[in-house]
């Protein structure tokens, strides 16, 4: 008895350790996490970075890092294998965490990290074959001995980093998680390009495609998916003459319909995934030489996808964007050259409806014949939950997915599934970092076109521009030679006139070098015009940015770095000096109220700018989407998956007969017309902002009515940045909208001393207890540009080094 | 006493640099032992003890790193100050060092009834 309140003591402490240890719902195991020393306080920078003289085993040679005044790195190398040795090193160094989230959503494993509630992410990762396009991408790259030098390079790099890490070393989000990192390795780059591809080229509407077909007909599918508007002005400029004779394809005589109505989900492609980039020649220039311009836009989040980097070793020397878990820079120039991306629409993704022999889905019937498939066991693992064995059936078009087939071949309650086979561009073997790696070696256009050669997917518009004073752009990818309209709706599986039969021949892709037009551009709109004898697809962005990029292009002489950062911030919108005048003239100003009419007084008056400080943006896209929402929604009421018209393509319509089929509300008696819907669209719309907004006031000012927030990568809270009052919209160059808009501007100035500036938002730090975790979000947010530090030579220690710059650098030295 | 309260505390500091979190229990397991008090006052100096070691720890480090990630973190639970954060630390310090130095004061105690 007398060892009774010992007894009960001791058990209380130790409950309460086992409390303290213990991960409750999202609450990290408190213990560790408040530990001052090895907790969360752990990750509160609180020295600026500081010289280092230190051994790093695994490396080769001597390497010196300077960090400039950003923290950027710049990376001296004397071979290959340490310079993105040391890419890797730094990259997991400032960004680990990233990295690895990245490559577990593409592996399907974000489960195991984070719980059930990812599942069916995970599940359609693995049934689109995310890991299977991974492995042959890596059984490529090691067919090519420099890439696969590089890949082990890079991987051991980070992995160097990673073993170096105790515990109370790891970076914040793993603590709030209670996880560890793992051993990297080169699967884990190719997964992190097929996420890449996964977001910019797993866009379609195969299935939403084959509805509007069945339930509109084919003349408005005309009407709307397959006209131009008549504003687009291609990628490659209408006066280009293709002197070629298209490789032949042959075509089905009908087209198949698919048993589908209800069906897949179609990828969720976030809105906001767009970019600008453009070279112009010398001609145009002050400095007599090419300067070029590339924003890729992309969702933003903290940390930024990219990391800026400076790589110098032997034949190289190379500034740009990375990637986080790719070696090399991506969009970026070297002492010669630059270049720059956005993405291409085509369509390089196709569904293929199956049929299997039985339900054991061994056999599938082809070409006249059954045809054996292949299993997948996909084993996903549940953080504390039991682990989901799913097994995936392929195909030679690709991985099997289940339909849901509520409603399939109209006999009600006869419910047969219905099987798609994903016929896609990211399981083709390919080897896209050997692009990237000679690309930063390129010394001129001929380096630069034999370097795309190797890059396969995600497509993209590659603009060109050398101190030799060439300008160029290709449409870059890997396309499949299609017939017309080919994979555009659900494809017959069984007929392999529906296959795809070969490619585009690199030589027929369209491209330019040196218009005569004096600069190359693209906007993601339709890369050629009609005449163009390949087909590619149909869904690419509006006309509106790529146009204002060509007409101020067109308009400016001796351009400046200003004027080109003048035209990344430009917040014009095409889209509303478009349509507003007919809106304006289309309601009934009678039926307003005062407010309302000091409102629409304000839209009279203005000058079609996305500025943050106006309101007439706020209330001119919020009546817009109430208009255009009023003339669809009835046609629209039906309960499966249908494509709606593009927006210019509406605007367009309206413009040319405002009272066409669609305005009418069929479901009330009378019949409506553009004034009616136009004026009931505005007044609640207004109703709308007042409610969200309050009364007309300052806090409808465009900048705040964007809502554009930058969250963490896990959408935690306290570790984004939230309520940036800022300017733009998705019409507009400066394409920035609600948590999505330019993820890195970029200028370069070509010539014997090659210039640069740039701007990303967000930081070099991954760590949120960094003061470089979000520092340059201000600058980005109005618009300014850091001039990038490119060193030809190390800036300390050596006999070329600039005096005051040298201060703020931070010097690594690392011996093997 | 002082002198006890301060080598708790004290050691509850360095041994937490090279330690684990627990560490925060072990000076008030090893004085405890020591210490002939009531079991509440015993408590108490364990607890205050180490309660004042990662207090000033972590108030330390909020202050050198300029509330930076403090006031993330605040966010993130939901907190309005971030002075609750460096309270909530200094808490669990305590608490553990609390239980440890009692814990062990109670064993001396039941030992000396013999």
């Amino acid at each position: 008895m007398k060892y009774l309140p010992f007894s009960l003591s001791l058990t209380a402490g130790l409950a309460l350790i086992w409390v303290l240890s213990t991960r409750w719902g999202n609450i990290p195991p408190m213990g560790p996490f408040m530990d001052p020393d090895g907790g969360f306080w752990a990750q509160a920078e609180r020295q600026p970075p500081s010289h280092l003289n230190d051994q790093l085993l695994g490396l080769m040679d001597s390497v010196q890092v300077f960090f400039d005044d950003r923290r950027v790195p710049h990376v001296f190398a004397q071979n290959d294998h340490d310079l993105y040795f040391m890419q890797g090193f730094l990259q997991a160094r400032d960004r680990l965490f990233q990295m690895e989230m990245q490559t577990y959503d593409a592996a399907g494993r974000l489960s195991e990290l984070l719980g059930p509630s990812l599942v069916e992410r995970d599940r359609q990762s693995r049934r689109w074959g995310m890991v299977f396009g991974a492995e042959k991408a890596v059984a490529e790259v090691q067919k090519h001995e420099p890439s696969w030098t590089i890949f082990k390079a890079y991987s051991a790099g980070v992995n160097a980093f990673i073993s170096s890490l105790e515990p109370e070393q790891f970076p914040l989000e793993y603590k709030l998680l209670d996880i560890s990192p793992e051993p990297w390795t080169p699967l884990k780059m190719a997964l992190l390009l097929k996420n890449m591809t996964r977001t910019l080229a797993a866009g379609n509407s195969d299935v939403s495609h084959s509805n509007t077909l069945a339930y509109f007909g084919p003349e408005f599918v005309e009407q709307f998916f397959d006209k131009d508007h008549d504003l687009l002005d291609p990628i490659i400029p209408a006066s280009r003459v293709w002197d070629f004779e298209r490789v032949p394809v042959r075509r089905p005589d009908t087209l198949f319909v698919p048993k589908v109505a209800k069906s897949i989900q179609p990828f969720p492609v976030p809105e906001g995934i767009g970019s600008n980039n453009w070279a112009v020649s010398g001609e145009k220039t002050a400095s007599g030489y090419p300067i070029l311009s590339n924003d890729p836009h992309l969702r933003l989040t903290l940390p930024s996808i990219w990391y800026e980097i400076q790589l110098h070793g032997p034949g190289v020397n190379t500034y740009g964007v990375s990637l986080l878990g790719a070696p090399g820079v991506v969009i970026g120039f070297n002492e010669q050259v630059a270049w720059g991306v956005t993405n291409v629409a085509s369509d390089v993704l196709d569904w293929y409806e199956i049929r299997f022999e039985n339900q054991k889905k061994e056999r599938y019937w082809h070409d006249g014949q059954w045809k054996a498939t292949s299993k997948r066991i996909e084993e996903i693992h549940v953080r504390s939950a039991e682990t989901i064995i799913d097994t995936v059936v392929y195909t030679h078009h690709g991985p099997v997915s289940e339909v849901s087939s509520a409603n399939t071949d109209g006999q009600e309650g006869s419910t047969r599934p219905i099987y798609h086979a994903l016929r896609w561009i990211a399981h083709e073997p390919s080897n896209e970092i050997r692009a990237f790696y000679q690309l930063n070696r390129a010394e001129n256009y001929d380096d630069y076109v034999e370097a795309l050669t190797h890059y396969q997917a995600p497509a993209q518009n590659f603009v060109f521009a050398s101190s030799e004073g060439d300008i160029a752009l290709w449409v870059n990818g890997r396309f499949p030679n299609k017939w017309d309209g080919q994979g555009r709706t659900v494809s017959d599986g069984t007929d392999p006139l529906y296959d795809w039969q070969g490619w585009i021949p690199r030589e027929h892709h369209p491209h330019i070098k040196n218009p005569e037009r004096g600069f190359v551009s693209s906007a993601n709109q339709e890369s050629t015009a009609p005449d163009y004898p390949y087909y590619m697809d149909d869904v690419y962005a509006p006309f509106e940015r790529g146009r204002r990029i060509n007409e101020r292009l067109s308009e400016l002489d001796n351009m400046t770095k200003d004027d080109m950062q003048a035209l990344l911030m430009d917040n014009y919108s095409y889209h509303a000096a478009e349509i507003l005048p007919s809106m304006l003239s289309w309601i009934q100003t009678d039926s307003l109220n005062t407010i309302q009419s000091e409102v629409l007084d304000s839209l009279q008056t203005w000058n079609y700018y996305n500025n943050a400080s106006y309101r007439a943006p706020s209330v001119f896209r919020s009546w817009w989407y109430t208009l255009y929402e009023a003339i669809l929604v009835d046609e629209y009421d039906a309960d499966f998956p249908l494509r709606t018209p593009a927006r210019d393509r509406l605007v367009q319509q309206l413009k040319e007969d405002s009272n066409f089929w669609m305005v009418d509300h069929r479901s009330t008696e009378v019949v409506e017309t553009i004034g009616d819907q136009a004026t009931r669209s505005f007044i609640s719309a207004l109703n709308d902002l007042t409610e969200v907004y309050g009364v007309w006031s300052d806090d409808w000012d465009w900048g705040w009515v964007i809502n554009n927030d930058i969250p963490h990568l896990t959408q935690t809270n306290g570790l984004g940045v939230n309520d940036l009052y800022s300017s733009g919209g998705a019409e507009s160059v400066n394409a920035t909208r609600g948590s999505s808009g330019p993820s890195w501007r970029m200028i370069v100035e070509l010539g014997p001393e090659i210039k640069a500036w740039g701007v990303y938002p967000g930081g070099t730090s991954g760590n949120p207890g960094s003061p470089n975790y979000d520092h340059m979000i201000e600058s980005w947010r109005t618009g300014k540009l850091y001039e990038l530090h490119f060193y030809k030579a190390p800036p300390i220690g050596s006999t070329m080094s600039s005096g005051q710059e040298s201060k703020s650098v931070v010097k690594w030295s690392l011996r093997p | 006493m002082i002198i006890l309260f301060l080598l708790i505390a004290g050691n509850a500091f360095f041994l937490n640099l090279v330690l684990p979190w627990w560490s925060a229990a072990l000076p008030g397991l090893f004085f405890g032992y020591r210490m002939n008090v009531t079991p509440i006052r015993a408590f108490g100096m364990g607890f205050f003890a180490v309660f004042l070691a990662w207090g000033a720890h972590a108030a330390y480090v909020h202050i050198a790193s300029n509330g930076v990630l403090s006031s993330r973190m605040a966010e993130l639970f939901g907190l309005t100050q971030e002075w609750i954060l460096i309270l909530i630390t200094a808490v669990i310090g305590g608490l553990l060092s609390g239980f440890a130095t009692l814990t062990s004061s109670l064993l001396a105690h039941s030992r000396n009834k013999k």
